[in-house]
């Protein structure tokens, strides 16, 4: 058994969390102190492999692996490579940052809080490091069953049925995925070890599915992580959830979990059915620029604060759906990039609806006006959050937008031209809200509102920061996923003789001077970025 | 009856001296009232009777067939003996503080537990029809006696009732079946059963026994019983019974179906399929309307002998191996949820409302933690045992190409969260009800750890029993 520092992310959270039991209810400073306390440490450990991850290979890093249930092929294998070290890292970034900002808005059942919280952490680290398929699973469902606890116990007074619909919607998408996991295994008993739920010994030995179930596992794959996007048409749980969560839930709702599930299509569906991916490239990038449009329509037209963050991130998720299934090496790049923006500036928007709102309990934008003069620091703040929300160039949300779009012109023109309006409509719908809430004549009624506390300065500092980092300088967040990203495609550009490759990838009128697929990929991630 | 058939039923054989032993201790102490009295006596009588027969169960027998052929302690009777002997163990903990509280006669109480739980053993280690029918009715006849023991009751009196009278009629469906079935074929013995041509009179014979044996494990459309006799009975004969009842059906499941009639599994399995599926979807259907717990739990339990049901209708291993993994995720995942709801009272009465858990981890937050752990793994979610358990059977389906069993399985495990969460949420929102009042027991505080440490055991590190399981089937191949 090996015990490295991938188990020790995982198992630090939950230490953490037991320890957190046992401490006394009423000491709700403490109770927060001691969990931001292992966060940190949580963050610390994570940034410790994020800089020492070494890029310029596919292969996994900080490997663990280990016999789990060898008599049924499951095994505890954790691994680190280009699609997930960055991921992880912020994870361990947003959650202290959430913690730390629910002072406000949790304050009955600390305890139980902050456990969970605790719990969802390492469900969510444990998601974006597992390389067998169960133990995927485990931490997948496991994420949710805090989650669901959070909306349910801590939510606004929606919240019993937003909670259900949240878990029932996601869970109906996950266990069909179950039974795909399933029938993966059993189809690869032909494997040296016999069949095996280990991802990379499927990768190394490819199972090999009939042209209609590879469709069908494919589809059971495509869906559970769509709806944890979630993609249009099947994001109905989405409003509700992200309204009724308390806002630092929603944080890390539309934050990370939304993040996993486009990390599963990367991890799981590109490479385990690469046919398929070609297959419903086409209508997946469909359904991505009506989710752009849609999303962003639906956020113009709202006026309660978290339901129209809450579309524009639906939105913002469009974008990443859409990288990813141009099946282009810049699109996937700058899918992973945005994956982390979005992660950030949306974070840090549902952060500002939560110190919005706890200061004045008004949830709708038109009960705000012209507080930019009462909060000047907390105004500037949400300014400099927007911008890279709507991808202003030198902010980090410029850097993913772009080379999605850059990408997918080559692979799909017609859909980044369509998509690229999405960029307009987050630019009416944002600076909306900005301008409803922040700017325009003074309410009254609002004076006396405070500003930015010392403590709420320390949460947007290293957000702000962030954001300027990657907007300035992404390469080192393109230089860790390249090789990966370029192996991914690697494998879909091999499965392609087995089709005809125009069929699936419509030619554009740039295919002349285009080099041939495989080529493309190798180019895509080192010319990106510069 | 010699020294070896003896050494092969000693667990059986431990369980009813030590029920006797009970019965008498209890006698001698007691005098002649009826009541419990201070002073753990028989539970510590009945704790150890439990512990040496776990130990005998540890290692099988020189000679595992015993009594002619008619009885074998093979690692599939290990495996029901270990669920078997969990259930009693946690069963005898759990009831004390529910025995004195409602001044039950406890001799009896454990002296039934106990002789019931040789009855289960018993059909998991039966080799012919006779001995199955010997172990459904020592199983089953103390249940009866456990459900109608608060004679101050009338809910436990008409439990007691109805569950005997069904119960009855249940097994005159099982006897009959058995004597077509011999006279179909010449022969009880399931081996040779197996070797036997398929009539039209064995195919009436096997669809009496599956009624009996359904019956027993409550499976639609033989369940009706369940919810009236859960609710009814007292509670820890209820959580008792609840998985007692399902190890030992599903271990005549297991000697009848894949063992004995394999060349069935065409025939049978559509039928089975189609009892599992009305199992499934009636069970959890049906939950989502309850607001006792006690019926939650009943038709919980009706919907997991639906879940069980799909390691029988898919033949292999895989399915042998899924049944015995799960029965043994039941057994502790059950006893535990049940095990939070015996330290509840409302005004002297059982509190057995969902709106009774409310404000529960303010009071015992330890105990709330447990049931939401238990409420998990009930539902199949990771990282519990039940979630495992339902890995395997789905397993066992898609291996034997049900795929519209597996996906029925899986969607209405989607809605069973439903009605598990719903307990969960209630017991960690609201405010406690001054009508009720929480108990501390230090016997139940154990025996919830250990069903908490069985059902995380068993989710995380699941390994071990696998491999045991795995074992036991491949031995009877």
């Amino acid at each position: 058994m090996t015990w490295g520092p991938l188990s020790m992310l995982v198992a630090l959270p939950l230490l953490g969390a037991v320890a957190v039991a046992t401490l006394d209810a009423r000491a709700e400073r403490s109770l927060r102190a001691v969990g931001v306390a292992v966060m940190l440490l949580v963050f610390l450990l994570a940034a410790g492999i994020w800089l020492r991850f070494v890029p310029g290979t596919p292969a996994l890093q900080f490997e663990e692996r280990a016999a789990w249930v060898p008599a049924v092929g499951m095994t505890y294998h954790l691994g680190v490579d280009g699609l997930s070290v960055s991921l992880v890292a912020l994870v361990a970034f947003l959650f202290p940052i959430a913690l730390a900002a629910s002072g406000e808005q949790i304050r009955d059942r600390v305890k139980p809080f902050v456990v969970t919280l605790l719990l969802l952490e390492a469900g969510l680290l444990g998601t974006f490091l597992a390389q067998d398929l169960v133990l995927f699973y485990v931490f997948w469902e496991a994420m949710l069953i805090p989650m669901y606890f959070l909306i349910a116990l801590w939510g606004g007074p929606g919240r019993g049925p937003a909670a259900i619909k949240f878990f029932l919607y996601t869970m109906a998408g996950s266990v069909l995925m179950l039974l795909a996991i399933i029938a993966v295994y059993l189809q690869s008993g032909h494997l040296p070890g016999g069949p095996t739920f280990d991802l990379p010994s499927l990768l190394a030995h490819p199972p090999g599915f009939a042209g209609s179930a590879e469709t069908l596992l494919f589809l059971a794959f495509a869906v559970a992580f769509a709806i944890k996007m979630p993609v249009w048409p099947l994001h109905t749980w989405l409003p509700n959830a992200y309204a009724e969560a308390p806002p630092v839930v929603t944080v890390l709702l539309a934050g990370l979990m939304a993040k996993a599930g486009a990390y599963g299509l990367l991890r799981f569906c590109l490479p385990l059915f690469p046919e398929a991916s070609r297959a419903f490239g086409p209508l997946l990038s469909g359904l991505a620029v009506v989710g752009i449009l849609y999303g962003g329509a639906i956020a113009w037209a709202q006026r309660d604060m978290r339901r129209l963050l809450a579309y524009g991130s639906m939105s913002h998720m469009g974008f990443i759906l859409l990288g990813i299934f141009a099946l282009d090496a810049t699109a996937v790049q700058g899918s992973l990039i945005q994956m982390i923006n979005h992660g950030i500036s949306t974070g840090a928007l549902f952060i500002v609806a939560g110190l919005l709102l706890d200061r004045t309990g008004r949830a709708r934008t038109e009960e705000y006006g012209g507080i930019a003069a009462l909060v000047p620091a907390l105004s500037a703040v949400t300014l400099i959050v927007v911008l890279s929300s709507l991808a202003l160039p030198a902010t980090n949300g410029f850097i993913g937008e772009f080379l999605i779009l850059l990408g997918t012109f080559q692979a799909r023109p017609a859909a980044a031209v369509v998509a690229s309006l999405g960029v307009v409509v987050a630019v009416a719908y944002l600076l909306g809200f900005v301008g409803r809430v922040f700017h325009g004549p003074v309410r009254e009624d609002l004076r006396g509102m405070p500003d930015l506390r010392p403590r709420e300065y320390a949460l947007f500092v290293p957000l702000v920061l962030v954001i300027l980092w990657t907007g300035l300088y992404p390469q080192p967040l393109l230089d860790r996923s390249a090789a990966t990203v370029n192996a991914v495609l690697g494998r879909i550009s091999a499965a392609a003789p087995r089709r005809d490759a125009a069929a699936v990838r419509p030619p554009a009128d740039g295919a002349a001077h285009r080099p041939a697929a495989a080529g493309q990929t190798a180019r895509g991630a080192a010319g990106t970025g510069r | 009856m010699s020294g070896t058939d003896l050494a092969a039923i000693a667990p059986e054989l431990t369980l009813t001296v030590t029920a006797f032993v009970v019965l008498l201790y209890d006698a001698l102490v007691t005098g002649p009232s009826l009541e419990a009295r201070r002073g753990p006596g028989t539970v510590w009588v009945s704790l150890l009777g439990v512990c040496i027969a776990l130990a005998l169960n540890a290692s099988p027998p020189a000679n595992p067939v015993a009594f002619g052929g008619m009885y074998v302690r093979d690692h599939l009777t290990q495996v029901v003996t270990l669920a078997a002997l969990i259930a009693t163990g946690l069963g005898v903990l759990l009831s004390p503080v529910y025995l004195e509280r409602f001044r039950l006669p406890a001799g009896e109480y454990y002296a039934l537990l106990l002789f019931s739980a040789a009855g289960a053993v018993l059909m998991g280690a039966s080799r012919n029809l006779v001995v199955l029918f010997l172990g459904l009715e020592i199983l089953s006849f103390p249940l009866y006696t456990l459900s109608a023991l608060a004679t101050r009751s009338r809910r436990s009196q008409e439990a007691g009732l109805k569950y005997l009278l069904l119960g009855a009629f249940a097994t005159a469906f099982f006897v009959y079946g058995i004597a077509l079935v011999y006279g179909a074929t010449g022969t009880l013995d399931l081996l040779r059963l197996a070797q036997a041509p398929f009539t039209p009179l064995l195919g009436v014979g096997i669809a009496l026994l599956t009624i009996g044996l359904g019956f027993e494990a409550a499976l639609v459309p033989f369940h009706a019983w369940a919810p009236d006799v859960y609710e009814g009975a007292p509670l820890p004969a209820t959580a008792f019974m609840s998985v007692v009842a399902k190890i030992g059906a599903f271990a005549g499941f297991l000697r009848v179906f894949p063992l004995a009639l394999p060349s069935l599994a065409n025939e049978w399995g559509a039928v089975l399929v189609a009892v599992a599926i009305a199992t499934m979807i009636w069970g959890n259907l049906a939950a989502l309307l309850q607001t006792n717990l006690k019926r939650l739990l009943a038709y919980s339990g009706i919907a997991h002998a639906g879940y069980l049901l799909i390691g029988i209708a898919s033949p292999g291993p895989a399915g042998m191996l899924g049944v015995l993994y799960y029965l043994v995720v039941y057994t502790v995942m059950n006893l535990g949820a049940f095990g939070v709801l015996v330290l509840l009272e409302r005004r002297g009465e059982e509190a057995d409302e969902i709106e009774d858990l409310a404000g529960l981890w303010t009071r015992a937050p330890w105990a709330a933690g447990i049931l939401a752990l238990c409420m998990v793994s009930l539902a199949g979610l990771p990282p519990t045992g039940g979630f495992i358990a339902k890995l395997y059977l789905f397993r066992a389906a898609l291996e034997g190409h049900h795929t519209g069993l597996a996906i029925v399985a899986v969607l209405t495990s989607v809605v069973s969260v439903y009605y598990y969460l719903r307990v969960v949420v209630a017991a960690f929102s609201g405010s406690a009800p001054d009508a009720v009042a929480v108990r501390r027991s230090g016997a139940v505080g154990v025996a919830l750890v250990l069903a908490a440490a069985g059902v995380l055991w068993l989710g995380i590190l699941p390994s071990t029993l696998t491999t045991f399981v795995q074992q036991a089937v491949q031995a009877l191949r």
